[in-house]
């Protein structure tokens, strides 16, 4: 404002709406460029000092316009004169020799000496390279619009299934992210079976939780306490059992499909899991078993659809081991004493997700035992409904099993139970 | 005929038209968490001049627009940034804001716009020159912008 009234109280009659720092414009060379200065006053007469190759001036109307041909910088004065006074208006020119980002606007079509009201803008600059340097970061694509399509509603929701009721997906956290899980499995009459008992908070509140944290860029560690029991059935030695279930998995996801279009091409999201099931029990003891697995997940029709499937191996622990005879005469059932010896349980896991819009989605997955223990018993069922609002998930399942630790859906199963079980989850996203 | 009427005439009128660039943002269709889109200008040198609109109120969330904290760290103060910060926009809408652009249509400054959503893309080298005649730019399907006019008025 003070510089505008100065350059009118110092020119007289002559009104100077210019700045008193030039004007930079950058043009491709052999690209149109024009310029008009915005001078106003009665009688005017311009001029210019000397121009680049390939401009021009109108002494009429004070506009530099043309094709500047050899790349390089240049100062254009162009002056505007009356009986008040003279006034220069400079330009800044760089003349590049290759397309670059910061071109310059579209060729005014007339001089303009009055206020620019705001109007229609012109097209956009074409995509550009930085102004002052090349040292900066790159962008961050987000694979979703890699497409070069909206996103559907129900995408960024697909992406966040870490794991099933089950079994473990194929997609890891993003680096540094957490979710934890809280779970319940049961069925009408608790007192009937000791194995839906989970985590004893109480006799009637039974409660599983999973804690998901990946530390770096696809790897994602998951803990998970879901098979507490407690045993009122007294064992071989007239003792009553009670023994939890803690489950810790690494997941490595070596292949990341998010953001691929189309039925059948690129890859599938894949990943390697291992990790060991600890069981506890109410004297202390405890053992291991070793667990791993390979699964592959795939988003189609747009990522409404996800399947996947996966080849699991969970070793025994030393309960079921001890039970089969192959361990320590410790804790056993009665009607387990002397059961087959094997080591372990092979299994396939096939899972599916499918979108009925942005937050609902129907569930379904099975473990079916191929090998190895408790095959005769048939797979692992669960289907549901959940609810997802990127942040929270919130599941209703229907399942033939109360075994959700990733071990004991393979090497037990504990489906002898008629009615199936009805389960509940909360995940949450942090 | 005297001229100092006419040059005061002239002065109240350039005194009213304050300049102003409008911003109507319009981003694309999606889910999850929205996006958060800055735009401030800079100089032609890089120096960071002051932020035009902050398109989110979370603040915890700023410093995760790393480009614009950078430039604007010891430049700008968080009232400052208070008092240019509005609401989110929400997938496939638009807002429009206008704010007061006196001392940024001289020539030598450049809009910046900063997008980035929570676990997803992070745009951050967009650049648009402004002239002192400069009109504004229409930005098209630019990360997760479907369209941005910004305009200038006079």
């Amino acid at each position: 404002m003070l510089r505008t009234l100065a350059v009118i109280l110092l020119a007289g009659g002559l009104l100077a709406a210019e700045p008193l720092t030039p004007h930079l414009f950058t043009v491709d060379a052999g690209k149109d460029f024009a310029f008009t200065p915005r001078f106003s006053g009665p009688g005017l007469t311009f001029g210019v000092g000397s121009l680049p190759d390939g401009l021009t001036f109108d002494p009429a109307t004070g506009t530099v316009r043309g094709r500047p041909g050899i790349p390089g910088t240049y100062v254009i004065a162009i002056t505007a004169s009356n009986r008040g006074g003279t006034a220069t208006s400079r330009i800044r020119l760089s003349v590049s020799g290759r397309a670059d980002r910061d071109t310059a606007p579209a060729p005014d079509a007339a001089p303009d000496a009055a206020p620019v009201a705001a109007a229609v803008p012109p097209p956009p600059p074409p995509p550009a390279a930085p102004v002052g340097g090349e040292d900066e970061e790159e962008d961050v694509e987000d694979p979703m619009l890699a497409s070069g399509s909206a996103l559907a509603p129900w995408t960024d929701n697909q992406r966040r299934v870490i794991r099933n009721w089950f079994l473990p997906g194929a997609a890891s956290l993003p680096a540094g992210d957490f979710y934890y899980r809280i779970s319940h499995v049961g069925r009408e009459d608790l007192a009937e079976s000791p194995r839906t008992n989970l985590v004893g908070l109480d006799d009637d509140v039974k409660i599983g939780f999973m804690l998901g944290w990946s530390p770096v860029r696809s790897l994602t560690a998951t803990l998970q306490r879901v098979n507490g029991r407690d045993l009122d059935v007294p064992t071989v030695d007239g003792e009553a059992v009670q023994y939890d279930t803690w489950e810790v998995l690494l997941q490595w996801q070596v292949l990341d499909q998010r953001g691929v279009r189309g039925m059948w091409s690129g890859p599938c999201d894949l990943s390697v899991v291992a990790g060991t099931s600890w069981m506890l029990r109410n004297h202390g003891a405890g053992d291991t078993s070793v667990d791993v697995g390979v699964v592959a997940e795939r988003d189609l029709f747009d990522d409404r659809l996800r399947l996947g499937v996966g080849l699991w191996r969970a070793g025994l622990s030393a309960y079921d081991a001890a039970v089969g005879g192959t361990g320590g005469p410790d804790k056993k059932f009665p009607d387990e004493i002397g059961a087959a010896e094997d080591s372990g349980t092979t299994a396939l896991g096939l899972t599916a997700r499918f979108a009925l819009g942005q937050h609902w989605y129907l569930l379904a997955e099975s473990a079916i035992p191929v090998g190895g223990w408790k095959t005769d018993e048939g797979p692992s069922l669960a289907t549901g409904i959940a609810y997802d609002t990127n942040t929270h998930e919130f599941a209703i399942l229907l399942s033939n099993t109360a075994n959700t630790a990733f071990n004991g859906v393979l090497t037990g199963g504990a489906k002898e139970m008629a009615l199936p079980f009805f389960a509940f989850s909360i995940t949450a996203y942090l | 005929m005297s001229r100092i009427p006419l040059l005061l005439a002239a002065a109240s009128l350039i005194a009213a038209a304050e300049p102003t660039i409008t911003i109507d943002l319009a981003l694309k269709a999606g889910s999850g968490d929205k996006p958060m889109v800055v735009a401030w200008v800079e100089r032609t040198d890089g120096t960071f001049v002051r932020t035009l609109h902050m398109f989110s109120r979370d603040r915890k969330y700023f410093k995760d627009m790393t480009t614009w904290s950078a430039a604007r760290a010891g430049q700008e103060t968080d009232a400052a940034v208070d008092a240019v910060s509005g609401a989110t926009v929400s997938w496939a809408s638009h807002q429009k804001i206008t704010v007061p652009a006196t001392g940024l249509l001289g020539g030598d400054m450049v809009l910046r716009i900063e997008q980035r959503k929570d676990k997803g893309g992070h745009y951050k080298k967009d650049k648009y020159p402004i002239a002192a005649d400069w009109r504004g730019v229409l930005i098209s399907d630019r990360g997760y912008i479907a369209s941005a006019t910004v305009s200038v008025g006079r």
